[in-house]
This record gives structure tokens, C-alpha cells and sequence, in this order.
């Protein structure tokens, strides 16, 4: 039977780098997408590329290390808010402060989960989900006095690139498409590298792990304030489309539309945060009614997929294998 | 000969139950040492003080000299320890000395030289062979986010350092060509063997290992005695947990018997074998295993 499962999983070879074509491929598709639509439309791009962006910073935390992060809107708007805050009170042009709204959540990031890594799987979900909700709570409480509480901050001068006002819903399409390329080339290199094999180790088996030698609490750390920070600077961009901030872009449901896009399109895949960005932000605003109805909605994907395909829509190769393998060797009869 | 880890009254307790009761012995440099006993007798548990998964309840594991495993200091006993208080200071002298105070993490036991496999095998099932071993050389090397991001020649280097690394051990152990499959659709033997290469990878000076021969067939038993000789003879110590009598005699030059937790004899083969203690706690077993087969 052994012999059997081999056979049925012989590619276990990993997926090769796609070719060059099909990569610049996309690039000039991605450029050319929004040219056709209208402003509502582009707008509706510019969202999904922002949680696109969202989602890979939380793969990292969720897919690669393993780590449960129902709080990530937390940092998401912090960087929003350190952008907003430099621009309000400094003048700081918007595009120079994403450095530091990335810096900013990345510090959140690693003071509010250093306490807290000790926890395992379905502990550090809950504790999380709180530190999420006390984000939300100082900001709504305004508790530094300068975050304008519930009304959050408004009039935040818009990023101007070369003395181009970026005012047009296009402009912030590309200037999101210019950091989700960044975002998208980085992940991969993470990916196959030192840093991101550890994170896999971590998933696998962390007590395996630090038996090798890793040191475990530093490397989900690293996950954790890597992805914090890239959240921020979603963050940023979105200080920058909208002028306005709330500090309901912390909120527990943001966290969860972030979580879902992740497990949706298929944990640890890249494709698979497109594809669960796709299914959570795009389709419920083209289809308005459906947006009504979006917490519905998003309860019945997430049963019907895990019934269907616990690998999600466009899972890693990995994983997918994984779970076919263990279908097939529960299917053969003895 | 020098002793390369010293156990000194190692115990430890688990609420009432006493599963590791004063043990003393030493692991010379460069020999196989056997620790058997009946299923129960403490003997994982010992490993996993060794490699600080658990803390000792009280006594000691030395290796190379140093401290490895003790009980963790209570809150008194680090306010009145001097170098608690100036641990944080970043001077070598110091740091050296907290060291040998402090409780180490399983990481840094096997950064100082110690690997170990485990007796229900532990491997990154959704990763290669190849990927799994190449946990090994982590420890000793550098690379982190900035190298992953703009993979500077240093970095390239010593991803290409790892994967030669790993590829080396794979070979070692005989498991060249399952590089690329997934550790989890590796057979039973096989997996066995991986989990052996990737601690083998950590480059350490005593290797331990928690029944290698648990589930596997004679012939492949018998490999890997084989293999574990050629691990010895390459310059690594073993420290061998068996739980069946005649692998460890096969192999071992020395050994140490538990039974309930407790070193009932210590000795050579023939010593071992014909010691009446220790032929009481395996005869007891066998008729246990016999009254459970009625
Ligand atoms: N984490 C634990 N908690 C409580 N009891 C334990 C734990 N680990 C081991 N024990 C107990 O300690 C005793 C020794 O176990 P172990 O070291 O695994 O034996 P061996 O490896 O020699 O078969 C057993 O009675 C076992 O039930
Ligand atoms: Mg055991």
C-alpha cells in the first residue's frame, strides 16, 4: 500500500519558478486592467490590491509560521493612523511617511506579541482578538489625545509624487500596484530562504524545531513583526486614497475579512491570497446586493469550502498533495 | 577518559510520580552508550532533560563541563544570585557565567553540540528530505531578513553551503534519492533514518537517539546498527535508548539500566546481561507481555 501512495503522489517535486513571460505577463495585465472601467470600478481594484497586500503580510504570520492573528487590522491601523498623525501635525508629505507608519506597526507589533509567544494555536487566537480590540478601544478613546476618537482623523493631504497630486482613483491603483509588486517579489524571496524555512520548520513542528537548533521564539517574532509592519503600510495607502481615518479599521470584523482571505484562497499560497481577495472584497462590491448580506455570505463560503476544499481555492502544491495524499490513502481499501 | 555529559542525581517528578529517581552516569567521548529498561522506566524522560525539553525537578547534566540542566532558580534564589542581576550587561565574562546558572532553551543545548531524535518520530512531514536537513546548519548560520530580501553574495553562499550540507547527510544516511519527497510519504524505515541525518546535520558532538530501532523489521535493524557504528566512527558520540535487549548488545559498549525510574546496573555486556537485577525487571516485563497476550 505504501507503494500505492507513492505512485499516486509521484510530483512531489516543487513547482518551478514560473517563467519570466508569464510574470511580466501579469505586470502589463495589472497595468492595463483598470483603463477600461470606471472610477467605481478602479476604486474596487485599488480595495482588492490593498487587502491583497493585507493578506500576504498576514501569510506570513498565519501561513508560513503557523500563527493564529485574528487582530491583524490592529496594525493596519496603526499604520494609517502614524501616517495621518506625521502628515497632520508635521507636514510630513504622505509617501515619506510610509517608512515610518511601517516602522511604527512594525515596534506595535513586536511589544504586543513578545508577551504573548509562548502561547500555542487557539490561545494566542483569543489573546489577539484582544489586543485587537484594545487598539480599537484606545483610538475610539482618543487616549493620546491626538488620535480625534471616534471621528478618527480627517483632511489628510493626499501623497504627491513629482508634483503629481495623486487625487484620481487610478493613480492610487498604480501607486497600490507598485507595493503589491514589491510586496509580491519580497514574499517569494522570503520564501526560499533561510528566515523563510525556519517559519516552515515552526508550522511543522516547533518543538522539532528548537530540537534543531532554532530558535523558535525569535523566528515567530520576526514572522510577527514583519507582517505587522507590511500591514501598516497597507495602512498607508489607504490614509492616502481615503483622507479619512476611523478607528473602525481596526475592528474585530476587518481582522476576520483579513484571516478569511488567507484560509479562503488556501493557506501559505500567494495566488491563494489573490484568489481570497477576489472572493471577500471584489465580488461583494460588484454584486451590491451581496455586500448587504456579506458576514452571511462569508459564513456560508467558509462551510461550504471546508467541506469541499479544505485546501482552499488555489492552495499551495504543498498542501494540496498533502491533503489528496491522505484522501487516497483513506479511500484504498485494505 | 573524559566524560563528555555527566548526569549527576538527575530526577524528576510528575505531581507524585517519581519517573527519574537519582540517576548518575557518564557519557565518555566517543563511545555508544546504551540506556535500556522496560517500557515506563524514565528513559525518555531522561533524554528529554538532556535536551531541555523538561527541567530537572533536582540534579545536574553537565556537558563539556558546563552546565546544561538543573532546576530553574526560584525567584529567591536569582535575587540573590549576583549574576542575575548583572545579566543584562552585555560583557562576556559575565554572560558566560549566567550561562552556566540560568536554564538554556532546547535551542541552545543544540547549538553547544547535542542533537537528538525522538522515540514517536518527529519530522517536517510537509517538507522534503532535502528541506528537512537543511534545518540542521541553521544554527550556524547568519542569513536573515535583510540577506533573504537582497540575497547579497554572503547569503548566497551559504544557502548554497546548506543545501550541500544537507545533501551530504542525506547521503550519509542512504536517502540520496528521496530528496525531493515529502518526509510524510517517506516509508516507515526510511523516516527513521531522515530524522537521524537532519540531527546528524546540527553537526553535534553527542548525538541522542530515543529507540531508532522502534517499528523497524530486522533487516533494517540491522542497517542500521550499521549506520550507527559508522556515526560513532566519524567522530560523534551516541547515547542510545533501546528498549529491546539484544540491539543494544549488539552495539553498545557500555551500558545503563533502568527500571522504575531508578539506575539498577551499569556495566559492559556480559556484566549487564548476567546481572540478576536486571534480568528480574525484563523477566517481570516478558511475563507481562505474556499475560497480555492470554
Ligand atoms: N509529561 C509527562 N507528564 C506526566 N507523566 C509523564 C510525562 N512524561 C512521562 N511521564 C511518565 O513518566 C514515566 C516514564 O516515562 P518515559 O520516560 O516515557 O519512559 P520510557 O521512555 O522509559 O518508556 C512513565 O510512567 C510516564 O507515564
Ligand atoms: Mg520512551
Amino acid at each position: 500500500m505504501t507503494a500505492m501512495t507513492n505512485m499516486n503522489t509521484t510530483p512531489t517535486r516543487l513547482r518551478k519558478i514560473n517563467p519570466l513571460w508569464w510574470q511580466i505577463g501579469l505586470v502589463v495585465v495589472s497595468i492595463l486592467l483598470p483603463l477600461p472601467l470606471g472610477d467605481y470600478y478602479r476604486t474596487v481594484l485599488w480595495r482588492t490590491g490593498l487587502y491583497t497586500i493585507l493578506g500576504l503580510s498576514l501569510n506570513i504570520i498565519l501561513g508560513y509560521a503557523g500563527l493564529f492573528q485574528l487582530g491583524h487590522a490592529a496594525f493596519y491601523a496603526i499604520g494609517a493612523y502614524t501616517a495621518g498623525l506625521l502628515n497632520l501635525h508635521f507636514g510630513i508629505p504622505l509617501l515619506l511617511t510610509f517608512p515610518v507608519a511601517v516602522i511604527v506597526s512594525a515596534f506595535f507589533g513586536f511589544i504586543i506579541t513578545r508577551p504573548i509567544l509562548h502561547l500555542r494555536g487557539d490561545y494566542l487566537c483569543i489573546v489577539t482578538i484582544a489586543f485587537g480590540e484594545v487598539v480599537r478601544l484606545m483610538l475610539v478613546n482618543n487616549l493620546f489625545g491626538i488620535t480625534g476618537g471616534a471621528n478618527g482623523l480627517s483632511r489628510i493631504a493626499r501623497p504627491v509624487l513629482f508634483g503629481l497630486v495623486l487625487r484620481q482613483p487610478i493613480y492610487h491603483y498604480y501607486l497600490m500596484l507598485l507595493f503589491l509588486i514589491i510586496t509580491i517579489f519580497a514574499i517569494r524571496r522570503l520564501e526560499n530562504s533561510r528566515l523563510g524555512r525556519a517559519w516552515m520548520y515552526v508550522r511543522e513542528d516547533q518543538v522539532a524545531a528548537e530540537a534543531m537548533g532554532i530558535d523558535t521564539t525569535h523566528v515567530k517574532l520576526l514572522a510577527f513583526v514583519i507582517g505587522s509592519g507590511w500591514a501598516g503600510l497597507a495602512g498607508a495607502l489607504y490614509a492616502g486614497q481615503l483622507t479619512v481615518i476611523a478607528p473602525d479599521m481596526a475592528k474585530f470584523l476587518e481582522s476576520v475579512i483579513m484571516f478569511c482571505i488567507v484560509v479562503l484562497g488556501g493557506t501559505g499560497s500567494i495566488p491563494g491570497v489573490f484568489v481570497g481577495a477576489f472572493g471577500m472584497i471584489t465580488l461583494p462590491e460588484i454584486f451590491r446586493p451581496l455586500k448587504d448580506w456579506r458576514d452571511a455570505w462569508l459564513g456560508f463560503a467558509m462551510v461550504a469550502m471546508m467541506i469541499l476544499r479544505p485546501e482552499g481555492l488555489w492552495p499551495s502544491r504543498r498542501i494540496q498533495m498533502e491533503i489528496h495524499a491522505e484522501e487516497a490513502v483513506a479511500t484504498t481499501p485494505e | 577518559m573524559m566524560a563528555l555529559l555527566k548526569i549527576q542525581n538527575l530526577t524528576k517528578q510528575f505531581g507524585g510520580l517519581t519517573a527519574v529517581d537519582q540517576v548518575n552516569f557518564d557519557v565518555h567521548q566517543g563511545e555508544i552508550l546504551g540506556l535500556i529498561g522496560p517500557n515506563g522506566a524514565g528513559k525518555t524522560t531522561i533524554f528529554n532533560m538532556i535536551t531541555g525539553i523538561y527541567p530537572p525537578t533536582f540534579g545536574e547534566v553537565y556537558f563539556k563541563d558546563h552546565r546544561i540542566a538543573h532546576s530553574p532558580l526560584t525567584w529567591r534564589q536569582r535575587l540573590s544570585t549576583p549574576v542575575w542581576w548583572l545579566s543584562w550587561l552585555p560583557i562576556s565574562a559575565i554572560r558566560q557565567q549566567w550561562n552556566d546558572v540560568r536554564t538554556l532553551r532546547p535551542h541552545e543545548i543544540t547549538k553547544r553540540g547535542i542533537a537528538r531524535t525522538f522515540q514517536t518520530i518527529r519530522l517536517f512531514n510537509n517538507l522534503t528530505a532535502l528541506e528537512n536537513v537543511m534545518a540542521g546548519p541553521h544554527h550556524r548560520t547568519q542569513a536573515g531578513l535583510w540577506g533573504a530580501l537582497f540575497r547579497p553574495p554572503t547569503q548566497q553562499k551559504e544557502e548554497a553551503y546548506i543545501v550541500a550540507e544537507a545533501k551530504r547527510y542525506l547521503k550519509f544516511m542512504g536517502l540520496a534519492d528521496y530528496r525531493d519527497e515529502l518526509a510524510k510519504n517517506l516509508p516507515y524505515g526510511h523516516q527513521r533514518r531522515l530524522e537521524i541525518a537532519r540531527a546528524l546535520a546540527t553537526e553535534p558532538a553527542l548525538i541522542v537517539l530515543d529507540e531508532p530501532g522502534a517499528g523497524l523489521n530486522e533487516q533494517e535493524s540491522i542497517e542500521l546498527m550499521a549506520l550507527i557504528h559508522e556515526i560513532r566512527n566519524s567522530g560523534v558520540t551516541v547515547l542510545l535508548i533501546e528498549h529491546d535487549m539484544k540491539v543494544v548488545m549488539g552495539i553498545c559498549e557500555r551500558i545503563v539500566v533502568l527500571d522504575y525510574g531508578k539506575k539498577i546496573a551499569e556495566g559492559n555486556r556480559d556484566e549487564v546481561q548476567h546481572n540478576p537485577r536486571v534480568i528480574e525487571a525484563y523477566l517481570g516485563e516478558a511475563e507481562e507481555e505474556e499475560s497480555e497476550e492470554v
